[in-house]
Parts: structure tokens; C-alpha cells; sequence
């Protein structure tokens, strides 16, 4: 018997292992290679769950028509904001912790490698806001009663 | 809250939970937390369970002024 609240809670289960099962793989591939200093090929599964699974929210998201923007004009909160300054410290920490483990290396040379991965994921976050835009707007207009 | 307006219609039509699941598709506890107000259904259900008991949503659904939460 198809009962909606049987998959609805089913569904949200998923979710939550699905989350779960992301959050265990990034934290395993950290600890590979950052404490046990494993190479790529040991940690290909984790690496393929960490591309995949953003890459497999993108294109369902696109497939089911949704749009995660904010709407337009909305600022953004300050929690967002400390959220982003959280996310980019705990990189640059993590690229820092990972290079500077090898002493012989030069510490500007380090600090150039990390700012251009930060420059790079700035970028692509813009440009993947940029993109999203374009399709949110293009989704309000699609759906627009008052167009007629 | 507690949806006794769907338990009245329900007991009117002489109808246990388990008979309203099995007409609008759904387990007999779903209907209990619908009743005990733990669970709100879809739209599509409360039609369902509207065309099962011959009333309207608001007959069943709509929230009585003073009393929403």
C-alpha cells in the first residue's frame, strides 16, 4: 500500500543516511590524507563521493526544476556570512595543515598555492551563482500567471 | 491539534480507522495521527478522505476561528 506518510518518512530516512554517508566520506578523506598521508588512488571512493555527490545535486536539481537562490533583493543574513567565512577558514586551514607538513617547502610558495584555491573556488562559486541566477529567473518567468 | 471534526464524520458514517485507510488508501495508523493531529496530510489525502465521508475540506480540514495554533 502506497501510504504517503510511509514514503514521505522513508524518503527523509534516505535523506538523512545520504547526508550522513557524505559527511563520513569527507571526514574519512580527510583523515587519509591529511594524518595518514595516503595518496589519491587510496582514497578514490571518498573522492568520488565528494565530486559526485554536488554534481548529482546540480543536475537533479536542474531536472526537477528547482532553484536554491535566495530571492532577489534578500540580503544575505549574518549567519550566512559567517557561514562562508567559516567554510573558507577551515579550507585555507586544511591546505595549510597539508602543505606546511612537508618543512622543506617554502612558505610563500605555500601561501601563493592556497590563496590561488581560494581565488579559483571563489570563482567558480560566483560563477555558479551567476549561472543559478539566470535560471531562477528564467524559471519564474516559465511559471508566470500573471504574463498570461 | 486534534482533528475531532474527521473522528465525528468518521463515527457518523460508522466507519472504523481501519475501514477509512483501506477507502482512501492509506494505513490505519496514518488516519490515527491525522485524527491526533501528529501528522498533516497532503492536499490529494485530505480529498480522499473527503470524497470517502461525502464532506468538504473545510467540512473536515478548515480550522474553527480562535482555535488555530
Amino acid at each position: 500500500m502506497a501510504d504517503e506518510r510511509i514514503k514521505q518518512g522513508q524518503q527523509k530516512i534516505w535523506s538523512e543516511m545520504g547526508r550522513i554517508m557524505y559527511f563520513l566520506a569527507t571526514g574519512s578523506f580527510l583523515l587519509k590524507s591529511l594524518a595518514l598521508h595516503k595518496s589519491l588512488e587510496d582514497c578514490i571512493i571518498e573522492f568520488l563521493i565528494l565530486i559526485g555527490v554536488p554534481v548529482y545535486h546540480l543536475i537533479r536539481s536542474w531536472q526537477l526544476k528547482l532553484s536554491f537562490l535566495p530571492e532577489k533583493g534578500a540580503r544575505r543574513t549574518r549567519s550566512q556570512v559567517r557561514a562562508r567565512i567559516f567554510r573558507l577558514a577551515v579550507i585555507a586551514v586544511i591546505f595549510a595543515v597539508y602543505t606546511f607538513q612537508e618543512p622543506q617547502k617554502d612558505w610563500r610558495e605555500v601561501l601563493v598555492y592556497i590563496f590561488s584555491f581560494l581565488a579559483a573556488f571563489q570563482a567558480c562559486g560566483m560563477l555558479t551563482l551567476f549561472i543559478e541566477r539566470k535560471r531562477a529567473d528564467k524559471l519564474e518567468e516559465e511559471y508566470d500567471d500573471e504574463q498570461g | 491539534m486534534k482533528n475531532l471534526k474527521l473522528k465525528a464524520a468518521r463515527a457518523g458514517k460508522d466507519l472504523s480507522q481501519g475501514d477509512l485507510a483501506g477507502l482512501v488508501g492509506v494505513t490505519r495508523q496514518t488516519i490515527g495521527m491525522i485524527e491526533a493531529g501528529k501528522y498533516n496530510p497532503t492536499l490529494n489525502l485530505c480529498l480522499a478522505i473527503c470524497r470517502a465521508l461525502d464532506k468538504t475540506l473545510d467540512d473536515l480540514f478548515w480550522e474553527e476561528e480562535g482555535k488555530e495554533s
